[in-house]
């Protein structure tokens, strides 16, 4: 074929600047409140300000600690006592899609 | 359109979508004593999974590559986890960072929309697709994975919980509860999985008819009267289709208050989910265009060309802007129902 398709693209400046503005971690803030569901304990104070670009993932580990949950067993998290979203969605997507009242609702049993 | 001609349109888009494949090479990472065999060759069906594909890998790969006191070392294969070989020079063109080790819990069509879009794309690509797209290059390692890169543990049962995970979630951002797949028969729900462990699209449809709901255009009210089955006292939205005794509600995708789409992006930007209307706020369909021009304003600046800095792929293909997301959402998504739209860079020649 041509010459010109076997020179690798190059990224356009304006493509790279827009990829690093939106690789930009959300600094901003979502109130977690967590919720137990049947036998799981209360927590004393279940309200938590997490930041956005963080992993949901990142609330399961520190819920855990919260919890004092053994390594070895189980716990489960919900988001409006609905769904199990996944450890890889930032705790920001899941408030934009499912925040209610200023909140994100994360269930656990 | 009647409901019934958007029914048997949806099942061909669906089932041309289903029918898409990856080409897979499978090699043994370098720390691994192989013998003469040392590459494997799939073509993976985009919707399945990386524990569904490690019996076959195990069986031709790894069985016949390593001698037998290596096989007794890495016979565990919770052990195992597979990376992406992004490739280095021109040839390879990959301009962005790999995505590293493979999640289990991505279909495959994730795992290839991230290689891709770690490369730039043609301008004008979408006119004249490549011929023979080259092959998903992974490598497998036997030992040492890196759980929390993984995310998710290894096996088919936790790949599982995930899908299901998965399918509830998009039935919650479809109409802001779960009901309709918690109110499935134990059957038609495990059916969703079960095709996709046998690779059977009627057996999947089962639950994916029941809970992904068709493109029916709306309003409802002047399309009574030309339903198939003549029956007018219920809207379009109630009503039985025509090819099964135990038929699904037929419900519009228009009709839902947000459509389940994840739009990724290269370089290990954060992946977006937002809340996308399947009507504007002018009541019209919201495109794919109008989408991106929204949360993406920067990569999708409004010019008369639609993609001059970038291109949205998905399901291996570059998406046309005018494509409304309800449409896509309904015969684009993936087995679990969700649409997933990869950004690749237009290069510049």
């Amino acid at each position: 074929m041509s010459q010109l398709e076997a020179t690798p693209a190059a990224v356009p400046p304006a493509a790279a600047a827009a990829l690093e503005s939106y690789k930009a971690k959300d600094a901003a803030k979502v109130v977690v409140r967590f919720k137990s569901i049947g036998a799981a304990p209360i927590m004393k104070n279940n309200v938590f300000k997490v930041t956005a670009g963080n992993k949901f993932q990142a609330v399961i580990v520190f819920l855990r600690g919260q919890l004092g949950v053994k390594a070895g067993d189980s716990l489960f998290t919900y988001i409006n006592g609905a769904f199990a979203p996944t450890p890889d969605d930032t705790v920001g997507n899941l408030y934009k899609c499912f925040g209610t009242d200023g909140h994100l609702i994360v269930n656990y049993s | 359109m009647s409901a019934g001609s958007v029914q048997s349109s949806t099942n061909l888009f669906r089932r041309l979508a289903w029918n898409s494949s990856v080409p897979i090479e499978v090699r043994l990472a370098d720390d691994v004593a192989g013998g003469a065999v040392d590459k494997y060759y799939i073509q993976a069906p985009r919707y399945t999974y990386l524990p569904l594909l490690l019996q076959g890998v195990r069986e031709q790969l790894v069985d016949v590559a390593l001698d037998d006191k290596a096989l007794a070392d890495h016979a565990d294969d919770s052990q195992w986890w597979f990376e992406e070989d992004a490739g280095e020079g021109e040839e390879s063109n990959v301009k962005f960072a790999p995505q590293g080790p493979c999640k289990w819990h991505w279909p495959i069509d994730l795992i290839e929309l991230h290689s891709a879009i770690a490369r730039t794309g043609r301008r004008g690509a979408e006119a004249e697709p490549d011929a023979a797209p080259s092959p998903l290059k992974l490598i497998l390692h036997l030992s040492a994975p890196p759980a929390d890169k993984l995310a998710v543990p290894p096996g088919i049962e936790s790949c599982k919980t995930q899908f299901v995970s998965q399918v509830k979630e998009a039935d919650f951002v479809r109409w802001g509860n779960t009901k309709r797949v918690t109110g499935l028969r134990r059957g038609d729900l495990e059916a969703g999985w079960e095709g996709v462990v046998g690779n059977d699209f009627d057996l999947h449809a089962r639950m994916a008819s029941r809970v992904v709901p068709l493109p029916i255009p709306l309003p409802p009210s002047t399309q009574q009267q030309s339903t198939p089955s003549g029956i007018t006292s219920r809207p379009p939205s109630a009503e039985p289709g025509a090819t099964s005794s135990r038929e699904p509600k037929l419900e519009s995708a228009y009709a839902a208050k947000s459509l389940p789409i994840k739009v990724y992006l290269p370089d290990g930007a954060p992946a977006l989910q937002f809340p996308v209307p399947s009507l504007g706020t002018d009541g019209r369909p919201t495109t794919l265009l109008s989408l991106l021009r929204t949360h993406l304003p920067l990569l999708f600046p409004t010019t008369s060309e639609p993609y001059v800095l970038a291109q949205p792929l998905a399901q291996g293909i570059i998406l046309p802007p005018d494509a409304e997301a309800a449409w896509l959402a309904a015969c684009m998504a993936g087995a679990d129902g969700w649409l997933r739209i990869g950004i690749r860079i237009v290069g510049e020649a």
